[in-house]
């Protein structure tokens, strides 16, 4: 039977599939003699996370002006630009790319919360004030909180809250309150 | 054993992203990687790598015009390509599975979450230098031999059977350990 299989793939992919053996790029560029193996370097460690250290100061400005941008589109939305979608998808999955690795897990695990509701809502903006609020107390404290406290955060967060709307329609339901 | 230097590696970083761009050629920098290519999208990606020939490619997955997916089945499809077999890192925000599966049938080496973890992605490029590969080549896919390694304790058919066993422990340790810990060859 699995002979059968195999000889169905084959077939499928027009012959049998070539193993092609690559030489390792240390031997090729001759970064090591007489085979020898090769291991990280500890004191390129210490570099990195001195790099890192200081990569992550200058990370908290442009997270909070990226948060800034955020908040402008998103009242801008509510004036009814709807191509102020993409934008507020495009810093959200910027922080979440990359928050974390500034030692900014809660930033990035938010960012992470509005990216999942923009991927289910593709027609429409998700309410996301709590969101964008919560990002920015977050932002402006260092080290930003973890354990419990940002477990707490994210399920408060992660509760159900108003159905997101088209721009179109916010004048219409806004039109609906003040009536 | 001796410590990897990587002042030597052309890298390509393909990355849509400012912040992510300017905290990948940092660490790179870090590790005395002088020699860094940039490109803002996979369609100048592809331009640079044919030009320059890069060691290693460390690109994003969603991207436009062209994203990372695509960038990664050109460079090991292209006819007039000096090395198919480039090494290929992609990170990427995504993980669900569609998108990990269309990473693998893409031809990507290595797929890292984002956040980059910089320990890993350090361990990760000392590993590809260090380590030959197999390749796959069949009329529809090239990419990394995904079969698992020759190990005493599995005797079923995805083993590579072409692989050659590794002369000692030694010669795969540590970063293997650090990998693959049960796929530890004790022999």
């Amino acid at each position: 039977m699995q002979q059968k299989s195999e000889v169905a793939i084959r077939s499928l992919l027009g012959g049998p599939p070539k193993v092609v053996p690559v030489p390792s790029i240390a031997e090729t560029k001759g970064l090591v003699t007489d085979g020898a193996h090769m291991r990280m370097d500890p004191r390129i460690l210490t570099r990195i996370s001195d790099v890192v250290s200081v990569l992550e100061q200058d990370y908290t400005k442009v997270l909070l002006s990226h948060i800034s941008d955020m908040e402008r589109a998103y009242i801008d939305w509510k004036s009814g630009a709807e191509e102020t979608r993409a934008k507020i998808y495009e810093i959200a999955h910027d922080i979440r790319g990359v928050a974390g690795t500034f030692s900014r897990s809660l930033s990035g695990q938010i960012a992470t919360r509005i990216c999942a509701r923009f991927d289910q809502t593709p027609d429409a903006i998700p309410a996301i004030e709590d969101h964008i609020e919560a990002l920015n107390h977050v932002a402006n404290l260092s080290p930003e909180p973890e354990g419990a406290f940002a477990q707490l955060v994210l399920k408060r967060l992660d509760e159900p809250s108003d159905a997101s709307q088209k721009p179109t329609d916010r004048p219409a339901a806004d039109e609906m309150m003040e009536g | 054993m001796t410590e990897t230097s990587l002042t030597p590696l052309r890298i390509l970083i393909v990355e849509d992203s400012e912040q992510m761009r300017t905290l990948l050629q940092a660490l790179l920098e870090a590790m005395s990687i002088t020699d860094i290519l940039i490109a803002e999208d996979g369609e100048k990606g592809l331009a640079l790598y044919m030009e320059t020939a890069p060691d290693i490619v460390i690109t994003d997955g969603a991207m436009a015009p062209m994203d990372g997916y695509e960038l990664t089945n050109r460079i090991r499809t292209a006819p007039d390509n000096p090395n198919p077999y480039v090494p290929i890192i992609m990170l990427s925000g995504h993980l669900e599975k569609a998108h990990v599966e269309k990473a693998r049938a893409s031809g990507v080496t290595e797929y890292l979450a984002k956040p980059v973890s910089w320990q890993t992605l350090y361990e990760r490029l000392v590993t590809i230098v260090s380590n030959p590969s197999f390749f796959i080549r069949t009329p529809t896919y090239l990419g990394p031999d995904r079969r698992r390694e020759t190990h005493e304790l599995y005797q079923g058919p995805a083993q590579k059977h072409d692989a050659p066993p590794p002369k000692s422990t030694a010669e795969i340790l540590p970063l293997d350990a650090i990998r693959r810990p049960s796929l530890i060859r004790t022999k």
